[in-house]
């Protein structure tokens, strides 16, 4: 981790249904280059939304947002931005069915500049990395959900992001899953140097990070190193 | 009058023509409107892993005009074949001899391209609006 901020957000405010659903609430946050961040709080209280903004899957109502150098008010580029500087990770892994596990972490190479079988290499040799190089004919509804959520980590990494946004990412996965992929991504995270935030409900997974930041109410009500584990959360 | 009544099968000929090809537009909206409804999500993927709107744009387009050339191979298929049991059956009079030449079925599949990129335009079009939030929460 370096002293030099990926993410600077000021007063963020997004909100839906024409505005009667204000879900971010004035959002000031700073996120160092190569941190490993934990957004915690209950369900409806912001945190997937404010993962959203980062990642600019969606757009910023009010409010100041750059991330990896990308001023995402703009509504500039930004699938650009989200092809070079960010990896996501969901839940339901989204992986697209139809296709095997080599072509759906090929996918995002497409808007690079690299050959087919340049693709086809990086996509073997971050298969092999996460442990599937032996199932990269198979299509994603024939493997586990652990498998396949380390194709989704494969998927994410595929662009060397600056940033990796995982939203639940064990959320769907049983415990002894869970505990693979959170070694995974934190042994990723400390290996390539990348910024890591996840968006969880579970304890354990945040107690991982350098730092969790609570949200509550579209706001964030706490923002600390880990060592803040044994008060009250509001989780 | 022959020139006249042959005037008179042309026209009948390219208004059935036409028919056709309004028929096959309207076909490939539909089918294109509604694989693009069966894919959101997938659009979804393809926007948040930085996918620009023109590469949507054009693979829809592609699938389309995949569609509309298969469609063109097949029916021109049906067609002769059509014919020939026709002749066989000795419904043509023998007047009319059917000639198939190059410049009938390059007409068939630059109308087949042309139905494709139209009829697929729509729907491509609005694959690449989508909103990632929003076509990644659609079930």
């Amino acid at each position: 981790m370096n002293n030099k901020n990926i993410v600077k957000i000021e007063n963020l405010e997004k909100s839906y249904e024409n505005g009667n659903i204000k879900v971010l609430n004035g959002i000031d946050l700073e996120i160092k280059e190569g941190e490993f961040v934990s957004i915690i709080g209950p369900s409806g209280s912001g945190k997937s939304t404010l993962l959203n903004m980062l990642g600019a899957l969606d757009i910023v109502d009010n409010g100041k947002i750059n991330v990896a150098n990308y001023d995402l008010t703009k509504k500039k580029n930004l699938d650009e931005f989200r092809s070079e500087k960010i990896g996501f990770i969901f839940q339901l892994h989204n992986l697209i069915p139809n296709i095997s596990v080599m072509e759906n972490v090929e996918i995002p190479m497409y808007e690079t500049k690299l050959s087919g079988k340049q693709r086809t290499n990086k996509a073997l040799k971050l298969l092999n990395d996460v442990g599937l190089k032996d199932k990269t004919k198979t299509k994603p509804t024939k493997l586990s959900g652990g498998e396949r959520q380390r194709v989704a980590i494969a998927r994410a990494l595929a662009n060397d992001p600056a940033i990796i946004l995982a939203d639940e990412p064990t959320g769907s996965l049983d415990s002894r899953s869970g505990k693979k992929i959170l070694e995974l991504l934190n042994d990723l995270h400390k290996e390539k140097n990348v910024t890591l935030i996840i968006v969880t409900h579970d304890m354990n997974v945040a107690k991982l990070a350098d730092r969790i930041i609570e949200v509550l109410d579209g706001k964030i009500l706490k923002s600390n190193d880990n060592s803040f584990l044994n008060e009250d959360i509001n989780c | 009058m022959i020139g006249n009544t042959l005037d008179m099968i042309n026209s009948t000929s390219w208004a059935i023509s036409l028919l056709a090809i309004v028929i096959g537009r309207i076909g490939i909206v539909n089918t294109m409107i509604m694989s693009v409804y069966e894919r959101t999500r997938e659009i979804g993927v393809l926007k948040a892993v930085g996918w620009k709107k023109r590469r949507i744009l054009g693979m829809i387009l592609g699938e389309s005009i995949v569609l509309t050339v298969t469609s063109g191979i097949v029916g021109s298929i049906i067609g002769v074949i059509g014919i020939e049991i026709l002749k066989t059956i000795n419904i043509l009079s023998s007047q009319m001899v059917p000639v198939y030449t190059i410049n009938i079925f390059l007409q068939a599949f630059g109308i087949a391209i042309f139905v494709g990129l139209i009829g697929g335009f729509y729907p491509a079009w609005r694959a690449s609006k989508l909103q990632p939030t929003e076509a990644l929460k659609y079930e």
